[in-house]
């Protein structure tokens, strides 16, 4: 039976009213199903995927932006400040560097000096350094006080001073010096940069300015590389 | 006269008449629903081409800007790198390590009035202290002193005379242990 055969099908010719009609409604439920519904859920998904992505994009703008803006050279300065106040590992010689010098200069004579094993449980790590000095008490104090002056952080853990009536005072002195590793890995490239402000240059600037045996940094032809140190990020 | 009107035409015809007139309506109707549904579809369609070539674009200037930041890479690790120095920095400078403090006081306390032999202040901040005095009212003296919270800025909380005792030479010495305040007893005792 061709279409034509069809047409002129009585019972077709009777009912093709409603048969074109059927047709049409079935044609539009077609579109609605199979074209319709599934591209709106496709392009609904896919607008929300570019409304994330255009946030993401909208950061990294302003990122890229910031990152623009940093002068490198300045930013080495701060790095190389920060390195020396909390430096990357134990830095056992700059550590006796400065405390020998803060001995001279409260004329106390150093007997002894150890090392503990690092304390690896806390964020920011540290060891602690085992003084044994002899000199006049106030002296032994005032290099106790002097500590806050050095360009690495101390903390006093403990402390013993035994005279035993003479002028001479023996000091057992145990100081924590702290140390950090160095930032591993960077977030995702649109995840927002806190930019380094005003205050945190004004604290590396007010530890640097308070402390008058600050190590000099030495500079190379490219990169600014503290004393004793390898570059952090090369 | 009337005039008499005779159908004569078959019932069923007048039938067919009615349904001949309501189909094309119904036609026009299929038509109008198929039209509409075409008008969506290509409307859903054209809008999906446009959300693709939005979100193509996006994606162009997401890799764009993303090889850009990944060029600052160094830029960006010394960023972070100061930010969270500096952060450490403050946490490690608002720790307060109050060994200095308490050694300063126990000798200004001590001055004139009691020398003081050995001192062991603790990583908790506790003290030992072995002492003496060349007499006994300033001994009496320097030991008031010591538990007066108003001399000890409320740094101990607890003091314990473990030895006291008059020498060969008449002189006291004496052994103190003193515990030391910590900051809400300290806050307690400065309420007071």
């Amino acid at each position: 039976m061709n279409f034509q055969e069809v047409l002129k099908n009585p019972l077709f010719i009777k009912y093709k009213t409603q048969i074109v009609s059927g047709l049409i409604v079935g044609v539009c439920l077609c579109l609605l199903a199979f074209i319709v519904v599934p591209q709106v859920t496709k392009t609904l998904a896919k607008r929300n995927q570019t409304g994330q992505l255009e946030e993401k994009v909208l950061n990294m703008g302003q990122k890229l932006s910031v990152l623009n803006n940093i002068n490198i050279e300045e930013y080495q300065t701060y790095a190389n400040t920060a390195l020396v106040i909390l430096p990357e590992d134990k830095s056992l010689p700059e550590s006796i560097g400065y405390l020998s010098k803060l001995l001279v200069a409260n004329q106390l004579t150093l007997n002894n000096i150890s090392f503990s094993l690092p304390d690896n449980s806390q964020q920011i790590k540290s060891f602690t350094n085992v003084l044994e000095v002899q000199g006049e008490n106030t002296d032994i104090r005032k290099f106790i006080d002097d500590l806050k002056s050095a360009p690495r952080i101390f903390k006093v853990k403990s402390v013993e001073l035994t005279s035993n009536n003479t002028p001479v005072t023996i000091a057992e002195i145990n100081l924590l010096a702290y140390f950090n590793d160095l930032p591993t890995s960077l977030g995702p490239p649109e995840q927002k940069i806190d930019k380094v402000n005003a205050q945190d240059i004004e604290l590396l600037n007010n530890y640097k300015n308070q402390v008058g045996i600050f190590p000099e940094v030495t500079t190379t032809n490219e990169v600014n590389v503290q004393s004793g140190k390898s570059d952090p990020f090369n | 006269m009337d005039k008499i009107r005779i159908n004569l035409l078959p019932p069923e015809l007048k039938e067919t008449e009615k349904k001949h007139n309501k189909l094309p309506i119904l036609n026009l109707i299929s038509l109008g629903v198929l039209v509409l549904s075409v008008v969506i579809t290509a409307g859903v369609l054209f809008w999906s081409f446009y959300e693709n070539q939005k979100y193509n674009n996006t994606t162009k200037e997401y890799e764009k800007l993303k090889k850009e930041i990944s060029g600052k890479q160094k830029t960006e690790l010394l960023n972070i790198f100061i930010k969270e120095r500096v952060k450490n920095i403050k946490t490690l400078l608002s720790q307060d390590s109050p060994q200095p403090k308490l050694l300063n006081l126990v000798y200004n306390l001590a001055q004139t009035n009691a020398s003081i032999t050995q001192i062991r202040v603790d990583a908790k901040a506790n003290l030992l202290l072995s002492g003496q005095s060349p007499t006994l009212p300033q001994a009496r003296k320097f030991l008031v002193d010591i538990i007066d919270p108003t001399k000890n800025e409320g740094y101990f909380s607890k003091i314990m005379a473990e030895k006291f005792s008059k020498n060969s030479s008449g002189s006291y010495s004496f052994d103190l242990s003193i515990a030391f305040a910590s900051g809400s007893a300290k806050i307690a005792k400065k309420n007071k």
